[in-house]
């Protein structure tokens, strides 16, 4: 009766042992998911290599254009969806959008010179991109506005890009891949949006 | 060819029975979209005209600058279904009443910045850049936000959505129609060396879009006043830049841009922060034409 007893008694503290280790384990567990959640960053997105903060790294004229940029393709991506065609820059101007108007602002950030150079098919999808060069403002960039058009069976999403070149006179790119732009020293421009700052303010 | 009373009555009954099916049904089908700040409501109301109803949640004289929730507030966004918020300053007091109704997990809540570039506060201050929230004064970046509430409205309420991508559409053309012609205004003084400095870190946004810059701002944070010594600090900055104008806020900080005019001989013109005054369709494009004018008049008077 004692053996069986003292067998029993064993095999109770073994079974103990084993449920709290497993409680140890999930506790672990459970702490250092909390502990990696209360550690998850916020703020600026990180950069890539090739990739420039619109918010830290631009110039004032660079940034201003960037900014103008950013609005302006929310517009022309809803005019391609109602309309199906893109806005040439002579377009842009004449509907007073900068930075293609050809206003203050314009003259006083470089007197860019806009031109589109590819414009994505309506069905088959493709790359739209608006490049700006030649700007006569100190330390001024050139641009690049790139709609990456792509369809879904009937669905289609433009994704927009911005890019910079640090030589404002540089030619037109033949390709619009980042691969190359980023051998041929674009730098693609990440804002620093109110989505960012909202994710820094109230956590993700 | 009088109508016969029977065949008039039919028709009269007829008539009361498709006004009762469609009158309600199309009534409560209209959204309520809440607001926070004045800007949203002109950018909502412009967006969905008279498909939904546009809902302050706090009343129109309320200072957004360390508004206080009050009941009312709450039982007004109780009746909501999306709420636009700035979401990056101005407006915090409106977590806590969506809080407050236990919706915070289900009310849509349209954060109208989401796809504007931020910009730092203007004016030097060595290394240190701070976001500035005010992307509401501006024409740029509201047609930014006017697309963004129009997408995500669409979203909400989809069989809407076309109309209210042509009413956006309709309504920055107007903005953007408001702002060139001020740049026509601008142009006899592009080559003048204007200085400017403002007293709030409102407008960075505005004059980034006019192709002007800002050299100081007053206050050291948003609604907060400066110390002494930082005032001090302001004002050598100011005589150092030879800055010749400041913009002062319309109902904030009269007695410091006093102050700093008396000790520099700037010349003060006042600005809208477009967040006071009644509730209107027309509020940001009538406050943002007077901020453009007294922009043109600045800078008019500047070149004499």
């Amino acid at each position: 009766m004692t053996t069986i007893a003292n067998t029993a008694r064993r095999g109770e503290r073994i079974e103990s042992l084993v449920v709290a280790a497993a409680v140890g384990i999930v506790a672990a567990i459970t702490l250092g998911y909390a502990f990696l959640l209360g550690t998850v960053e916020s703020g600026p997105p990180r950069l890539l290599d090739w990739q420039v903060s619109a918010f830290f790294d631009l110039g004032p004229d660079d940034q201003a254009i960037h900014s103008a940029l950013s609005a302006a393709a929310e517009e022309i991506g809803a005019m391609n969806y109602d309309f199906g065609d893109w806005a040439k820059p002579d377009e842009l101007d004449r509907l007073l959008m900068p930075p293609f108007y050809k206003d203050e602002f314009f003259a006083r950030h470089g007197s860019v010179d806009w031109r589109q150079l590819g414009a994505a098919d309506y069905t088959q999808g493709g790359d739209t991109a608006y490049f700006g060069s030649g700007g006569l403002a100190p330390d001024q960039s050139a641009y690049l506005l790139i709609f990456r058009h792509r369809h879904i069976g009937s669905a289609y999403s433009n994704q927009t890009e911005i890019w910079v070149n640090p030589n404002a006179k540089i030619a037109a790119p033949e390709a619009y891949r980042a691969e190359f732009l980023a051998r041929a020293g674009w730098r693609q421009v990440i804002p620093y949006s109110g989505a960012d700052e909202v994710a820094r303010l109230k956590g993700n | 060819m009088a109508m016969r009373p029977v065949k008039l009555a039919a028709l009269l009954i007829g008539a009361a029975l498709i006004l009762t099916a469609a009158g309600p049904a199309q009534a409560q089908q209209k959204l309520r979209i809440g607001i926070t700040l004045h800007p949203y409501y002109s950018f909502v109301k412009n967006i969905v005209g008279d498909r939904a109803e546009v809902v302050p949640i706090v009343p129109a004289e309320a200072n957004p600058h360390g508004y206080q929730p009050q009941p009312e507030d709450i039982k007004r966004a109780l009746s909501l279904d999306a709420l636009v918020v700035n979401g990056i300053g101005h407006d915090e007091w409106a977590f806590k009443i969506v809080e407050a109704t236990g919706r915070k997990d289900k009310l849509p809540l349209i954060w109208a910045n989401a796809t504007v570039a931020l910009i730092p506060i203007g004016g030097e201050r060595g290394k240190e850049k701070v976001v500035n929230p005010h992307t509401f004064v501006s024409t740029t970046a509201a047609v930014q936000q006017i697309y963004e509430i129009a997408r995500r409205l669409g979203e909400i309420d989809p069989k809407n959505g076309a109309f209210y991508r042509n009413n956006a559409r309709d309504y920055s053309t107007r903005i953007r129609q408001l702002r060139a012609d001020l740049m026509q205004r601008l142009a006899p003084h592009a080559k003048a060396d204007f200085r400017a400095a403002t007293m709030h870190a409102g407008y960075d946004y505005l004059f980034q879009e006019l192709g002007m810059r800002i050299s100081a701002v007053i206050e050291p944070r948003h609604g907060v006043a400066p110390t002494a010594r930082q005032l001090a600090q302001t004002v050598d900055d100011i005589k150092a830049a030879r800055v010749t104008v400041l913009f002062a806020e319309q109902y904030f900080g009269g007695e410091l841009a006093a102050t700093v005019q008396r000790e520099t001989g700037v010349k003060v013109y006042t600005l809208s922060h477009v967040t006071d005054g009644p509730f209107t369709a027309d509020k940001f494009e009538e406050d943002m034409r007077r901020n453009l004018e007294t922009l043109a008049r600045a800078l008019d008077e500047a070149a004499q």
